[in-house]
């Protein structure tokens, strides 16, 4: 733990707007330009050592912060302070120089790994990239990281991805994003694709891995329940934007957005007692091509009132925590 | 018989060139009218494998054994075609991914003729745009949606066209394998809905196949726990999740991440899921059992009776009095 907080990683109004295909012809007559608005604007801070939860479905643009972030896409307006240097503003050399402090991990490992690549070089590709080490040193840290993570180094070392389950190519991931020591990590949906029994070991060992190596991470997830474990705040986004940002006991506890509360109820209690009327949403989410007027959420939203089709909302301050809905206007 | 399925010692076995691999172990269970069996396993333990069975759909190299008696009579003995004249009418299916499922280029209008004319051939097309609006207006879609193509339907909702697909013909059985886990957590409850809504207003009985065991909760009235092939455990919902019997129900039950708030320790059950072409020795389970002894070790629990339970784990032989080692079903 931190005794002071400081800030690792600040973002201020981030955009990122992926162009759509029109044929030249329409493009002639329209001014407009159509856009896929992934992401909208979004400003947060995170700390040293701090685990900041993004929550929402699928299309909400979470993935999309995650890769711009550590500029795997490149933002289209705003600033990425990372340590005082805006990421945003960096190409070539300097950025690649930069990269070693900030990792990603995927949702699918068998994606994230090359079939014809050992583990043993596989994670110790990144080493490589940067300049670490001799081979000899490469390997011995190879090794060492191979163990944090909960693999026997001389039984995995010269094995393929193929021959390994789901959860042990997880763990092959991890370590690759750990091995160059970095400060920031992205992890995007780390237990979406792996059994139930398989899911908590990872998130523990995801728990683990920052205690140890003073990580900080932006935990990208669907499932609230997972990111209740690991998170110290949680950042809710909806269709580009964020619509809740506390503290994980605070959300727990009383989440104030519609749509956090939302999300909320549908998460699955194993426990059949609990046969209750439960909130059940309408819809689903838009198409972020033609956001919806005023306040993204409102045709889905149970308290949707006049306003809400015209003025959007802003993310203020309600209870020492950010909130955009005009029911705590 | 008021059991409108039971299947007694099924085996499945898939025939690969380096290897067989047993893929349902000597399952048995039933299932009564109007009832709902939750069947819950992680990949790999057989769950679909159970599914696709009940309607012999298996891939080619799959080699089935034992008895599947739906409404009596012994579905593995059946012919192609009396197979066929149940399939979609009286037993239907809703599978994972609804895009993959749904003919890409046939409006959904016509998908649903097919399904209907495939047992009723003579039907008059006004006929079925009748029964087909009726189906999908009760599944939540608008009828006009009938001329659109899959793609035009957000997956929620192609999920519900599969779901009106399925029980357009109203069958006895339906099967659900993973309704939900391809769509996002809201829509998910969203459907849960639709499957439960089906449940109390049809005279139909289900089988719901998940890795979730928070999902089926509330839906089914009959769980089986499998794990790498076996049926683990199978019971009453209510008994289950309040008192598990087997080990790898317990620690499945513990280590699901809940939303509770007071509770943020991570539990989780050591070890991966076994490899079936080489599966362990004894119980399956063992190496990743806390209370493993030298038996499980060695030899294959029988599935146990623990006050109308079945348990298969050697903790509870000899448990109770009137526990015994059986074949017979619970029911």
């Amino acid at each position: 733990m931190m005794q002071e907080k400081q800030t690792l990683l600040s973002v201020k109004n981030v955009k990122k707007y992926f162009p759509l295909k029109v044929s030249w012809l329409k493009a002639l007559v329209t001014k407009e330009k159509p856009y896929v608005r992934a992401v909208d604007d979004l400003s947060f801070e995170i700390k040293y050592g701090e685990t900041l939860g993004l929550v929402g479905e699928s299309g909400s643009g979470k993935t999309t912060v995650g890769r711009t972030l550590i500029r795997l896409e490149n933002p289209t307006d705003g600033h990425i302070f990372f340590q005082d240097v805006d990421l945003a503003k960096l190409s070539g050399e300097n950025l690649r120089t930069k990269r070693r402090d900030f990792q990603m991990i995927f949702q699918d490992p068998m994606a994230s790994l090359n079939p014809y690549m050992r583990i043993g070089n596989a994670i110790e590709h990144p080493l490589k990239i940067h300049h670490i080490g001799n081979k000899k040193e490469r390997k011995m840290r190879v090794y060492e990281i191979l163990n944090k993570v909960g693999l026997t180094p001389e039984e995995f070392y010269n094995r393929f991805p193929r021959h390994l389950s789901g959860g042990q190519r997880q763990r092959v991931v991890i370590a690759r994003a750990v091995i160059t020591n970095p400060k920031f990590v992205v992890a995007d949906e780390v237990t979406a694709m792996l059994d139930v029994s398989i899911r908590s070991q990872i998130l523990k060992l995801l728990i683990d891995m920052k205690n140890e190596l003073g990580l900080t991470y932006l935990f990208i997830t669907h499932d609230l329940a997972s990111a209740k474990y690991v998170c110290d705040r949680i950042a809710v986004m909806y269709l580009g934007k964020i619509v809740e940002i506390a503290q994980m006991q605070d959300i727990f506890k009383m989440p104030l957005h519609p749509y956090t509360k939302i999300l909320m109820a549908s998460v699955p209690i194993p426990d059949p007692k609990l046969k209750t009327k439960k909130f059940i949403p309408t819809g689903e989410i838009p198409s972020p091509i033609n956001i919806p007027s005023g306040c993204r959420f409102h045709p889905r939203c149970p308290y949707a009132m006049e306003i809400c089709s015209k003025v959007e909302p802003e993310l203020k301050e309600v209870d020492g925590r950010l909130v955009s809905c005009h029911l705590y206007d | 018989m008021s059991d409108i399925l039971e299947v007694k010692d099924l085996n499945v076995e898939y025939l690969t060139r380096d290897g067989n691999i047993k893929a349902v172990n000597g399952v048995s269970f039933s299932l009564g009218l109007h009832e709902t069996l939750g069947l819950v396993g992680e990949s790999g333990c057989g769950k679909s494998t159970i599914g696709l069975s009940l309607l012999k759909i298996l891939p080619i190299n799959a080699k089935i054994s034992g008895k599947i008696f739906y409404k009596g009579k012994d579905m593995v003995k059946m012919s192609d075609n009396e197979i066929r004249s149940l399939r979609g009418k009286e037993i239907s299916m809703i599978f994972q991914d609804p895009m993959t499922s749904l003919d890409p280029i046939m409006r959904i209008k016509d998908q649903f003729f097919e399904t209907i004319r495939a047992h009723f051939p003579k039907t008059e097309e006004a006929e079925m745009i009748k029964t087909s609006s009726n189906v999908l207006k009760s599944i939540g879609i608008d009828p006009s949606r009938l001329e659109n193509y899959p793609f035009e339907f957000s997956g929620g909702m192609r999920q519900r066209v599969m779901i009106a697909l399925a029980i357009i013909l109203n069958p006895s059985l339906l099967i659900a394998d993973e309704p939900t886990t391809s769509l996002d957590v809201v829509v998910q409850l969203q459907i849960m809905e639709v499957l439960k809504a089906l449940k109390d207003q049809k005279d139909m009985s289900m089988v719901l196949i998940t890795h979730d065991l928070g999902l089926v909760a509330e839906i089914v009235d009959k769980v089986g726990i499998m794990y790498a092939g076996d049926l683990v455990e199978f019971g009453d919902v209510d008994s289950i999740y309040e008192k598990p019997l087997h080990p790898y129900t317990q620690l499945l039950l513990v280590s699901i991440p809940n939303v509770k708030l007071e509770d943020r320790e991570l539990r989780y059950i050591k070890g991966n899921l076994p490899n079936l072409k080489s599966p362990p020795s004894g119980c399956k389970f063992h190496p990743r059992c806390p209370f493993a002894t030298d038996i499980c070790l060695k030899s294959v629990p029988p599935t146990f009776d623990v006050n109308g339970r079945k348990v298969k784990c050697w903790l509870y032989k000899g448990e109770k009095d009137d526990a015994r080692k059986t074949n017979t079903s619970v029911g």
